[in-house]
């Protein structure tokens, strides 16, 4: 870990140096909520375009925190934790110089994690089926990791600004306990941009390449047994199983994107109308000798989205109205592989056919409204916002002649509300969020043969929780403490917030806790 | 600019359309196997009662066909690879009973097909036979593994008083079934000899030295200690072995235990000088009974009955036998594994046994008594361990059923 330290405290440096040149030639005051308003004023933050920052309203933003989270309850997926304590350092920060707008980020998170189950993969929480995990239960699942993001556009010519947006990720984890998964995942991604001036429009693409590696290594450091069982989940708690003393899989994706967005302009109304699509396709491979097979499969997938922002500022506030719309599809291709010996007399798996087992569509649809009043100063006085949003999703196993199926469809509503209090020195603002779940259809069909390898608790137990009906209640409080005027900061905040999950259905419930403290400059 | 809004929804919608083509969802295919009789046999209708079984050795489903009375089977399946099987009896004109076997392993199915399943003739002429087989060990109290309470119990069969002298006991190269052996020719088919590692033992003696009455068994240990009692044993472990007729003791290694009470096995050869004592695959080995056509001594001088693994970069040399010289044999499958990749031919063992509860289970494999004659006990030998076999049982070295098994 010393290596991410170092690039950790590298880049802390950078951000605090790039801050105290900008203040030399800037003088400006911000609050904790100014990256909020960011976003209400410039819609191409919510883009994918980060040619996009050069509409940002300031010359710079930036902050950095410290953060402590902590997460208790039985409302959760199997894989998840229901015992969560995570610190994090947290910085980002917007800044323009002469004709070159930039963009850094960086985050390291620390967690321990108990109470997750069958899990062996650092997230599984990600789209894909195909899951290696484990029967160990009590174990602390340790978790580190790091996020590099850069961003610069600039202004090419008067009708062209073009970006580039980097990022890295690193993360290792490894549970306490054998038989122990570690998990290395790296992923970099690279996004550039453009956007051109017309006459009263603008017109933004963007492309992206994303590769994400995961090694999981399955090791025993205190036992030695010869029998751990690891299962190989393939979609609807399907899986295949095998003994052995360790085991090691190696997940490899690679995702391509691409994407426009036309911005118009009307008075004070701006719309920002963006179309995305991506595609992703991730491998695995079970094995580390030359002897490798594919005990999950291909998880091949391709998403379009939809994005509306329509926003409306005046000198008193701003209106903003967005619509997101999308779809996925997911495809695992499954092997039929057979060992055979090569040439070279060595064992080897030959890949005699592979076909289609699980598809998984989800349709997503959100509408929100913001509504921000300002402040004389031009500081947000107070902030109400209201969503409501559809998600259907759809299952498929494709175990023929069978044909296993869950589906689901949920419509969520909430309601936010901040308002903040200013004092000559400090501010305080407390904010209130109320969000309900409800489900409107669920269906499920799984294998009644018992010989059919399928855990269906796992697979159960994660349907309830998709298809439970829940309110959540949120509450935070931040406080801001006006910082006398110097190069480094304008204000230092504390933000404390605690978050209430409950379902109305299932009796279980979570809670979260979690605190900030740090910068505003 | 209209023309480079054209482009990139262009480029959107073929990124879509070159990546995003759909997959097949697995077809099936008819398959169609003709049962074939071995040379000398025939039979005007096959029984009535012919049933193969196809197993998928990715799901484990298995589906089940009668064949019709020509000896036809045709199996509607998902693509995949498979497992079929069969064990039947005849009566023959001789009013003798005959056992067939018919085994066809990993066969990919991955289009419309005909396949012959040549049937084997079980040898059960009686005789010696693995009767109990205990190789998955126990767990001490502490957790550890505990392998020293290991032991092979061999059963006369027949009616006949045969003797023990000179039977030998050996392991099959390759410690699981889970992993392709590299005993194998050049179109994937076992050899014809069989590779052995490890220790191969044998009984000593000038042919008449140890009698075995009909009914009467020969339990071999690992260690010959009462297990539960004896302070270098393990209390969790199920079996007394201090009352064993041999034990494989590993003198070489001076590591190992000699229960004074229990004879040595003698050790013909072996492929490792540093085992401390003979320990078995706990994952499932293929055991072999077998004698030497001639003395052990001028078979081990022979080169030529000696071979390196193939693409091994080692000079370490395995001892072939043939297949003729075994007696009995045994299929000890990793019973989760996806792939069940058999070391022994059909002809030995059509099938595979397994212990469930996986490795330091306490449990072990033993042969169905069949039925019961004038207090005798006759266990079933199809030569196909997977319909001969119960598992996961209480290890009983030495003890009989009293009652006929299904």
């Amino acid at each position: 870990m010393t290596k991410f330290k170092t690039i950790f405290l590298l880049f802390s440096a950078l951000c605090f140096a790039g801050n105290v040149w900008a203040n030399t030639s800037q003088d400006s005051t911000h609050s904790i909520y100014s990256f909020r308003l960011y976003e209400l004023q410039n819609p191409w933050l919510n883009s994918n375009n980060i040619s996009g920052i050069i509409f940002n309203p300031k010359s710079k933003l930036g902050r950095v925190y410290g953060g402590y989270q902590v997460s208790d309850g039985d409302f959760h997926l199997t894989r998840n934790p229901s015992h969560q304590k995570n610190y994090s350092l947290f910085s980002e920060s917007y800044l323009h110089l002469k004709d070159n707008y930039f963009y850094g980020k960086f985050e390291y998170r620390n967690s321990d994690e108990n109470g997750n189950l069958w899990v062996g993969v650092f997230d599984p929480n990600r789209e894909t089926p195909y899951i290696i995990g484990d029967s160990v239960s009590g174990a602390n699942y340790h978790k580190e990791s790091f996020h590099l993001s850069g961003g610069i556009a600039k202004k090419i010519t008067e009708n062209i600004s073009s970006g580039l947006l980097a990022e890295y990720k690193v993360g290792v984890a490894a549970k306490q306990k054998d038989p122990r998964p570690e998990n290395i995942v790296t992923e970099f991604s690279v996004s550039p941009s453009v956007i051109f001036f017309l006459q009263n429009t603008k017109l933004g693409i963007n492309l992206g390449f994303r590769n994400r590696k995961e090694d999981i290594e399955y090791k025993q450091i205190v036992t030695n047994d010869t029998d751990p069982t690891y299962f190989m989940f393939k979609g609807l708690g399907f899986y295949s199983s095998e003994t052995a003393q360790a085991y090691y899989r190696f997940q490899s994706q690679n995702s391509y994107s691409g994407g426009m967005q036309v911005e118009t302009s009307i008075r004070n109304l701006k719309s920002l109308t963006e179309i995305n699509a991506n595609y992703s396709l991730e491998k695995l491979s079970d094995g580390k000798n030359n002897n490798k097979k594919s005990a999950g499969g291909d998880w091949k997938s391709y998403k379009i989205e939809f994005n509306q922002q329509l926003t409306k500022e005046n000198q008193r506030s701003i209106q903003k109205l967005s619509f997101n719309g999308s779809y996925f599809n997911g495809d695992g291709i499954e092997y039929n592989q057979q060992q055979a010996v090569n040439d070279d007399n060595f064992v080897e798996y030959i890949t005699l056919s592979k076909n289609l087992k699980f598809n998984r569509q989800i349709y997503q649809a959100k509408l929100n409204f913001d509504f921000l009043r300002f402040q004389a100063t031009k500081k947000m006085n107070w902030l109400g916002s209201v969503y409501s949003a559809i998600k259907i999703n759809r299952e498929k196993y494709y175990y023929i002649p069978e044909v296993f199926n869950a589906e689901y469809s949920n419509i969520e509503s909430g309601f936010s509300f901040i308002r903040n209090f200013n004092a000559p020195s400090f501010s305080i603002a407390p904010e209130m969020e109320i969000k309900y779940k409800y489900n409107l259809s669920r269906e499920i069909n799984l294998a009644s043969d018992a010989t059919i390898k399928q855990n269906k608790n796992v697979y159960l137990n994660d349907f309830s929780f998709y298809t439970s009906d829940w309110v959540m209640v949120s509450l935070m409080v931040n406080c801001e403490l006006n910082l006398p005027k110097t190069d480094i900061a304008d204000e230092l905040f504390i933000k404390i917030g605690f978050d209430h999950w409950e379902t109305t259905n299932l009796g279980t419930q979570q809670d979260i806790l979690t605190t900030k403290i740090g910068f505003i400059f | 600019m209209k023309k480079q809004g054209s482009l990139i929804f262009t480029f959107l919608l073929s990124l879509l359309l070159v990546n995003c083509g759909k997959d097949d969802i697995a077809p099936s295919h008819l398959v169609t196997l003709k049962i074939v009789y071995p040379d000398g046999f025939t039979a005007a209708d096959f029984p009535g009662d012919v049933t193969v079984t196809a197993t998928n050795t990715n799901t484990s489903r298995v589906t089940s066909v009668v064949a019709t009375p020509n000896g036809t089977v045709t199996f509607e399946l998902v693509e995949g690879t498979y497992n079929f099987n069969t064990v039947f009896s005849v009566t023959g004109d001789d009013n003798q009973e005959y056992t067939f076997n018919g085994a066809i392993s990993n066969y990919s199915l991955l289009m419309e097909s005909m396949v012959d399943m040549n049937l084997i003739l079980a040898d059960n002429t009686g005789g010696f036979i693995f009767k109990e087989i205990y190789y998955v060990s126990s767990k001490t109290p502490e957790g550890k593994s505990y392998s020293s309470d290991q032991f092979f119990e061999i059963y006369n069969n027949s009616g006949d008083t045969l003797y023990a002298d000179g039977l030998c006991l050996a392991v099959l190269d390759h410690t699981t079934t889970s992993k392709l052996t590299v005993w194998v020719n050049e179109d994937g088919s076992l050899m014809e000899r069989l590779p052995l590692a490890f220790h191969t033992w044998i009984v000593p003696g000038n042919g008449t030295d140890h009698p075995v009455y009909p009914g009467q068994n020969i339990v071999i240990a690992q260690d010959g200690i009462n297990h539960i009692t004896d302070e270098n044993g393990n209390p969790n472990s199920p079996v007394d072995l201090s009352s064993a007729d041999w034990e494989t003791y590993v003198e070489s290694s001076g590591k190992d235990l000699d229960a004074s009470s229990v004879p040595n096995l003698t050790v013909v050869y072996t492929t490792s000088t540093i085992m401390a004592d003979w320990v078995i695959s706990t994952l499932g080995p293929a055991i072999v009974l077998f004698r030497f056509p001639n003395s052990w001594e001028s078979y081990v001088a022979d080169a030529n009955n000696f071979m390196i693994k193939p693409g091994s970069s080692q000079s370490t040399e395995y001892m072939l036998i043939d297949r003729d010289y075994v007696i009995d044999a045994v299929e000890l499958a990793k019973f989760d594994a996806p792939e069940i990749y058999k070391r022994l031919p059909a002809e030995l063992d059509a099938g595979y046994t397994y212990v469930e509860a996986g490795p330091f289970s306490s449990k072990s494999v033993r042969r169905k008594a069949k039925m019961i004659v004038n207090g005798r006990v006759i266990y079933q030998d199809t030569n196909n361990s997977s319909v001969d076999f119960l598992h996961d049982l209480v290890p009983t070295p030495g003890v009989n059923p009293t009652v006929a098994e299904q």
